[in-house]
Parts: C-alpha cells; sequence; structure tokens
C-alpha cells in the first residue's frame, strides 16, 4: 500500500463505525511524544473544541462561552486510540460503537428528547 | 494636520449624525421617479380595470391590486412636496395624483366595491 | 429504460427548481423596465447554472462524495467556514422570500393578508421533508412545478417580435438609466446562478445513488433541463415586456405580477400564475432548506438522508426544522416580500466567487475524479464564471446603492 498522506487523507474525512454509521469527521489528530521512543500518531480527535482551535484563539473562547451559557461542564469530545482504525479509504472506519461517542450526544438528546417524541421521527428508513 | 482631541472629535460627530440624518430620514426619491411611480400604479389601475372587464381577475384580486395603488397614493402624497422645486414639478405632481386618484376610483367602480 | 425515465425526471427537477421567486421577480422587474433587453443575461445565467450543475454532479458521481464533503475534505475545516457562513446567510435570505412567494400566491387566491400565511406554509413544508423521503420531495415538487409552462405560453399569445428577441439574447449595453440596467443585470445572474442549486444538486446525486454510470444522465439533466428552465425565464421576461413596458408599468409590489399571465391567458392565466408561484416557490423552500442543512451536516460529518428517518440523523433533521421555522419570521412580521427578494438576489450574486472558485480546484483533482477530470474547454467556462462571479461580488454593493430601486 502507498504512503497515506496526514493531511490530505486523514484530516477531515469522514468516519464511520462498526456499522457503517456516520459518526462525524477527524477533527484533529494528536501526536504521542514519549521519551526515547519515536513520535506516533496516538489519537483521534471528534469535537467543537477542535474544530474551535483550529480556527483560532477567539473561536475556541466563543466556543467555551456558549458551552458556558449552556450549563456544559465537560467537553463533549470523543478522543479515540488511532488503533481503533481498520481502514482507510473515500472514508476511516473504526472499530467503535458510535452511540456510545461523547461527541455524539447531542444527535442522542435531539432524537430522545425531541425527533422520536414527533410522530414520525422513529424508525429506519422512510 | 494637528487638532486638539476635543475638536477632531466633534467634526467626526457632526459628520456622523449628518450622515445618520440624511439616511435615517430618507431624503425622498427625485421627482421624476415618483411621477414614473404614480403613472405606473395609475396604468395598473387601468389594466386591472380592463381586466376584470374581461372576467380575468378576481374581485378578490382587483381589491388587493387597488389597496396596494393607495398605498402608493399615500406615500406618494406626502413626500411628492418635498420633491417638487418649481411650479412646473407641482403641477406635474398634482396633475400625476389627480390621475391615479381617478384610476383607482374608476376601478372601485368597474369592481363595484 | 429505466435510465431515460431517470433523465427525463431529473429534467423535469431542473425545469421546477429554475423558476423561483428571484428568477420571477427580477425577470418582471426587468422586462417591464427594459423590455427584452436583458434576456441576455438570462442566457449566460443558464448557460453558468448548467455548467456548475454538471460539474457538482459530476464530483458526486464519481468520487461519492458531495461538493459539500469535499468542501471540508480537501480544503479543511478553517476554509470550509468562508462558504459555510456565506451559503449559509445568503440562502436563509433566498428562502425568507420563497416563503415570502408562497404567501403571496396564498394571499391572491384568497385575500388574507400574506403575514398569516408564512408559519402555516413553514409548518407544512417542514411537515413534508420530516415524513417525505427524498424521492417525494424532489419529483413531487418537479412535477408541480410544470404549472410554470403557463409562462411560455403566455409568452406566446402575446406575440412577441422574434426578431428582436433573438437580438436581446446577445448581450446589449442600455440606452437609459445604465445603473439600474445593471443592477437588474446582477440580480437576474444571482437568481439563475444560486450556490444552494448546485450544492443541493451534488448532495441529491448522492441520494440519488448515483455512480460512473450516471454520468451522462448527469449531462442531459443539467444540459436540457436548465435549458427548459431557462427557456420559462425568458418567456417570464417577455411576458412582462410585453404586458408592462408598453404601458409604463413598473414592477413595485409583487400583487402587479399576476397581471403579465391574466392579461395574455384571461382568468386562467390568473389561477396559473398563482399556482406557479405557490408551487415553485414551496419547491425552492423545501430544496433550499435542505441544502442548507446538507451542507452542515456533510461538512461537519453528521449522518444524513432524507430517506432516514429523522430518529436516525437527528442533527440534520434539527437543522432542516429550525432553518424552515426561522425563515418564516421575518415574512409572519409583514417584511416586504419583493424588497427581500432583490436584496437577496444581488447577495447570492455576490456570494459566487466562495463556491465557485473552489470547484475549479476540485474539478481538476485526479484523485478525485480519475479519468472524468475537466477537460480544457470545461476549464475554460470554469474560469470565465469564476472571474464573473468576481466581477459581481465586486459590482454588487455599489449597484445595490445606485441602482436599487
Amino acid at each position: 500500500m502507498g504512503a497515506v498522506h496526514l493531511s490530505h487523507d486523514v484530516i477531515d474525512s469522514q468516519l464511520v463505525d462498526r456499522h457503517q454509521e456516520k459518526i462525524g469527521r477527524i477533527d484533529e489528530l494528536l501526536l504521542e511524544l514519549e521519551e526515547g521512543k519515536p513520535p506516533r500518531v496516538a489519537t483521534i480527535v471528534i469535537g467543537g473544541v477542535a474544530r474551535a482551535r483550529r480556527v483560532g484563539r477567539w473561536m475556541l473562547a466563543c466556543h467555551r462561552a456558549v458551552h458556558a451559557l449552556l450549563g456544559h461542564r465537560e467537553e463533549y469530545e470523543s478522543r479515540i486510540p488511532f488503533e481503533a482504525v481498520r481502514r482507510i479509504a473515500d472514508t476511516i472506519e473504526l472499530d467503535v460503537e458510535g452511540d456510545t461517542l461523547p461527541s455524539m450526544r447531542l444527535d442522542r438528546w435531539l432524537a430522545t428528547h425531541i425527533v422520536c417524541r414527533i410522530p414520525g421521527g422513529s424508525g429506519e428508513r422512510k | 494636520m494637528l487638532q486638539p482631541a476635543s475638536a477632531r472629535t466633534n467634526r467626526l460627530s457632526l459628520t456622523f449624525a449628518a450622515l445618520l440624518t440624511g439616511v435615517g430620514c430618507g431624503a425622498p426619491p427625485p421627482i421624476d421617479k415618483q411621477l414614473e411611480t404614480l403613472a405606473s400604479w395609475t396604468a395598473t389601475m387601468q389594466l386591472a380595470k380592463e381586466r376584470h372587464g374581461a372576467g380575468a381577475i378576481t374581485i378578490t384580486y382587483a381589491t388587493q391590486l387597488r389597496d396596494r395603488a393607495d398605498e402608493a397614493f399615500q406615500q406618494a402624497s406626502t413626500t411628492i412636496g418635498q420633491s417638487a422645486h418649481t411650479r412646473t414639478d407641482s403641477a406635474y405632481a398634482a396633475a400625476a395624483l389627480d390621475s391615479l386618484r381617478t384610476a383607482i376610483r374608476q376601478l372601485e367602480s368597474e369592481v363595484g366595491s | 429504460m429505466k435510465k431515460w425515465a431517470e433523465v427525463a425526471l431529473g429534467v423535469v427537477t431542473s425545469i421546477g427548481g429554475f423558476l423561483e421567486v428571484g428568477s420571477i421577480a427580477t425577470s418582471a422587474q426587468g422586462g417591464a423596465e427594459f423590455g427584452y433587453q436583458l434576456a441576455w443575461v438570462l442566457v449566460l445565467g443558464t448557460t453558468s447554472l448548467a455548467i456548475l450543475m454538471e460539474m457538482t454532479g459530476r464530483l458526486a458521481a464519481v468520487s461519492q462524495r458531495s461538493y459539500a464533503d469535499l468542501l471540508r475534505e480537501r480544503f479543511g475545516y478553517r476554509f470550509f467556514l468562508l462558504p459555510l457562513v456565506a451559503v449559509f446567510v445568503v440562502s436563509l435570505l433566498v428562502v425568507i422570500s420563497e416563503i415570502g412567494g408562497v404567501s403571496i400566491a396564498l394571499q391572491l387566491a384568497t385575500g388574507i393578508d400574506f403575514r398569516w400565511w408564512a408559519i402555516p406554509t413553514a409548518l407544512v413544508g417542514w411537515f413534508l421533508l420530516w415524513r417525505g423521503n427524498f424521492t417525494i420531495v424532489e419529483q413531487g415538487t418537479a412535477m408541480l412545478g410544470l404549472v410554470a409552462i403557463s409562462f411560455a405560453v403566455g409568452a406566446l399569445k402575446l406575440h412577441p417580435v422574434w426578431p428582436t428577441l433573438g437580438r436581446a439574447l446577445l448581450p446589449s449595453l442600455p440606452s437609459h438609466d445604465r445603473a439600474r440596467y445593471w443592477y437588474l443585470a446582477v440580480s437576474i445572474l444571482g437568481a439563475s446562478i444560486s450556490p444552494y442549486l448546485y450544492l443541493f444538486y451534488s448532495a441529491g446525486a448522492l441520494e440519488d445513488e448515483w455512480t460512473i454510470e450516471h454520468l451522462g444522465v448527469n449531462r442531459v439533466t443539467a444540459g436540457m433541463g436548465n435549458v427548459f428552465g431557462g427557456v420559462l425565464a425568458i418567456a417570464s421576461l417577455v411576458t412582462a415586456a410585453l404586458v408592462f413596458a408598453p404601458r409604463g408599468i413598473k414592477v413595485d409590489r409583487y400583487e402587479q405580477i399576476a397581471l403579465v399571465l391574466a392579461t395574455p391567458l384571461g382568468r386562467a392565466g390568473l389561477v396559473f400564475f398563482i399556482m406557479t408561484l405557490f408551487v415553485t416557490c414551496f419547491g425552492s423552500t423545501l430544496e433550499i432548506v435542505l441544502a442548507i442543512a446538507y451542507l452542515l451536516a456533510q461538512g461537519l460529518g453528521w449522518n444524513w438522508s432524507e430517506n432516514l428517518k429523522p430518529g436516525k440523523d437527528a442533527r440534520f433533521a434539527t437543522s432542516y426544522t429550525v432553518l424552515i421555522l426561522l425563515a418564516s419570521l421575518p415574512i409572519a412580521i409583514g417584511m416586504d416580500p419583493l424588497t427581500l427578494t432583490n436584496i437577496s438576489m444581488v447577495a447570492t450574486a455576490a456570494s459566487l466567487p466562495v463556491t465557485v472558485i473552489p470547484l475549479s480546484v476540485l474539478m481538476n483533482d485526479g484523485d478525485l475524479l480519475n479519468t472524468h477530470v475537466n477537460g480544457w474547454p470545461s476549464n475554460l467556462a470554469l474560469v470565465v464564471i469564476a472571474l464573473l462571479s468576481v466581477v459581481l461580488l465586486v459590482a454588487a454593493i455599489p449597484l445595490q446603492l445606485l441602482g436599487g430601486g
């Protein structure tokens, strides 16, 4: 297999979980820097904070302010070990359960509290 | 050019205020534009009257056209005085307003409202 | 056989989507004030749109990702924010105007003031998006949009002067009111080349599961669909040119425009006008709201599809719900629909560079498109459109100030 380019093929790519459901995009990659060991790509980060940080400090501040306003205490950010990657192609497949990810919290909250309360909201396909 | 800070601030505030007044009060459109608008609504009323006579438009619709023409008339009556600077302008303005008023009445009588 | 059914449907979709409040309003104003003269702008706009749609369609069919997906993937999150914000703001203005169009249509029919119709329209639209799948939304509104053919019929019955119309298909300079002429030209281009149209088309290609085998369908749909659509827009201009211009009627209120069909086609004309305004604006409302939701969902990696129940793509479904309800508010509080339409058309024209220029990069990416990258003619066309978009951006504000009646 040829070289995989981090910038071109990995960052911002669409992620799917083990059920082929879309779970977001790679918003950030974290390198692990350990004494005596070569650096390696360690963690995939999905979340609004990572995105905001990429834009700039001011954006990060706005993001934090909005979350403070909404009363959120933690960051809803998913950190997934890079070892979970199963396949890198048009999308990147991860061996995770999408429903358990912190970054999917908004989706779950909306689905249970609003969407599925409105007739026609639940089910698989239309 | 050096000016005392207070004088500069004063000049800026005055310019800003003048701009705001100009924009906010909304200088009325020039006289020829207003005359065009009046003529346009007069023609609209005439076309509507003719179309109603031909059975092409409903009373509901004709009434809406009449209401819009009325609004245009009211607006023009108040602003045209400010734009008409000469006697000729005022004469044209009076004639245009008159034509529109007549056309509106004619549509009303045609429609029977 | 199925392919040709798809082609036919695709063509129909394009017609249905072409005439909407923006085209109707700008063509009517253009025809009333300048006769046939601005017809060339519609030719320019239609051709540009056809080219952009074919390209975003090809992009989706070959790379299996929509234009919105690729704006994020190939340009990064930071750059993506630029088209995201621009398209969001501008498209929201347009959809507010479309709801205005539906509301005016209902007012014309019932006499009940347009303000009352805004929220009901949004609720019905929401319901169709919530319960309907992509096929229903796409094809339903397109089929009904065929009533727009009444504009072509009306134009023919008014006996246009064909040689003069023919000459007007070529660019010309105005003999009077230069600022107003170019202002209307910019608005007509904004109405014709709307980013939501080719973004929606790209996402729609994925909803319809297009692959490399659909490239021919794509070309025919984008090409012929827009030709038909462009003809209808020109017909709308011609009706205004023949009914309003000779009488010195300028379009100051939507209510006047119904007369362009009530004159050649009598009572049926009024009915067809109301139906056309209603259906085309309603269809566009759904299309634009979905386009924004697709852009958001695809750019951020959410699950999305009109073919999934809302519970499976909650963020996507919530987005279009919030958008359609929000968009009804300005009309509900009584903002003037025609003024909103005019502003949104110029804003659209000004926003084009952020979605046209990235496309030129993507259409030459061999990794994405393999052998289906642009040839030099397509690239030339794209460069011309990109230059046009920059001219529009620069000219928009001055013209709005100088020529925005």
